[in-house]
């Protein structure tokens, strides 16, 4: 059996005992199993730790109480990250018509730095502190385009198969393998520059 | 077939890169990728630059400021539990209650309303003269003992409402004109009393009963 496949597996074993006894124990298991990847993607979406971690909590309440509903036909990865992106939209569209109603004031921008990086003001605990190459990088990568930033994460930090990225973006394998090879080209480059002024 | 070479080898680079091919996928790479030298620097460079990238690390601060969400999804979850179940009780502790006063109000008002109109459509039905209230029944028995105790068209019923000394009393007040006024009116309320009383424990049929007999006795007013 291969690593996916007895991870699967895994995943499967532990839906199973969660749907039958909803032990707290199992749910921990679960939960931690997978609270990095969404918090991960809700960051990519919403740029600001706090949301993330709001979202990323509504994400395991929502999949937790509707884990008889997942068909199994996909990794659960896969479902979460569809269940993580739909909220975070809503989040973004909440936002959008919040600012629109507040005359523009809400401070969350495209331009905006993934995880507040820049900032200098006191952060919670929670806050992800980067060293300097690690700001680099993400700087990078949030400068690609939508499409590679997404297969990139996905694929390099989150090791989804083209097939699952595919059914996520709804993009052909083909075409992922092209955004994965130009954006790491990219963030190859943005890195080359960081070090070659070193 | 070279550019397509390159294209499937570009296509490749990124997971020969982290380690991702599989060993078929890798020496097919590894043998094709010297036709394409710059490709190859390329492939040196990122390799390069990417290895001081401590993916290791980057990894371990999501995970780190990740590590609370199972505690707080665990907490919600209870919470929302302990809502629901408090809902429940909010639901059963006020408006149960206040759903079956209302219900009983209704049910209460309907079935008396019900009962009025049944018991005022009776006695309209038995007598259009309408005399046959409760209220004309008792005006009769105590109006017209004599009349209604001598009369032989009356059912035994007659023999529950009035009895001997009721009768001596009504009679006693006829006879004794001439006693102390408050004599005769305490004599005639203790009677009266009585006979509302004896009334009263008829049971439904007897009284119903009584209440024909008695309308068909004709006793006049």
């Amino acid at each position: 059996m291969s690593t996916n496949a007895l991870a699967l597996n895994l995943d499967f074993e532990l839906i199973d005992e969660i749907i039958e006894s909803n032990n707290t124990r199992a749910v921990n298991k679960f939960v931690r199993s997978h609270q990095s990847f969404v918090l991960h993607t809700a960051l990519r979406y919403l740029k600001d730790y706090e949301d993330a971690d709001d979202i990323t909590q509504e994400v395991f309440i929502t999949a937790l109480d509707n884990l008889r509903k997942f068909n199994r036909k996909s990794s659960i990865k896969t479902w979460l990250y569809k269940i993580t992106v739909n909220k975070c939209k809503n989040e973004l569209r909440k936002k959008k018509f919040i600012s629109f109603i507040t005359l523009g004031t809400s401070s969350n921008s495209e331009d905006d730095n993934y995880f507040d990086i820049a900032s200098d003001e006191p952060k919670p605990d929670n806050i992800i502190e980067f060293n300097e190459v690690e700001k680099i990088f993400v700087s990078a990568y949030n400068k690609l385009p939508e499409k590679q930033r997404e297969t990139f994460i996905l694929r390099y930090f989150d090791d989804l198969s083209y097939e699952e990225i595919s059914r996520i973006s709804g993009t052909s394998i083909g075409g992922l393998k092209a955004n994965y090879f130009q954006a790491v080209q990219k963030i190859a480059n943005e890195l080359k520059v960081y070090y070659g002024g070193k | 077939m070279s550019d397509e070479l390159l294209h499937r080898l570009e296509e490749m680079l990124p997971d020969y890169l982290f380690g991702s091919l599989n060993q078929e996928d890798r020496l097919f790479f590894e043998s094709n990728i010297e036709k394409f030298p710059d490709l190859k620097s390329e492939l040196e460079q990122a390799d390069e630059v990417f290895k001081k990238f401590d993916k290791m690390n980057f990894e371990r601060q999501l995970d780190y400021s990740a590590r609370n969400i199972s505690v707080k999804v665990i907490k919600k979850r209870e919470a929302k539990a302990m809502y629901r179940y408090s809902s429940m009780q909010y639901l059963l502790r006020y408006l149960v209650p206040f759903a079956l006063i209302i219900g009983g109000t209704y049910f209460f008002m309907f079935n008396q309303g019900g009962k009025n109109e049944t018991i005022a459509s009776s006695t309209t039905n038995k007598n259009n003269d309408s005399i046959f209230s409760s209220e004309s029944v008792i005006y009769q028995l105590l109006e017209y003992p004599q009349e209604i105790s001598s009369n032989s068209n009356l059912s035994n019923e007659l023999e529950l409402i009035y009895d001997e000394e009721i009768l001596l009393a009504f009679s006693g007040q006829d006879k004794n004109d001439n006693l102390d006024n408050i004599e005769v009116y305490d004599s005639n309320l203790y009677s009266a009393n009585k006979v509302i009383n004896n009334l009263q424990s008829l049971d439904e049929d007897e009284f119903q009963n009584f209440i024909q007999d008695l309308q068909h006795a004709n006793i006049k007013e």
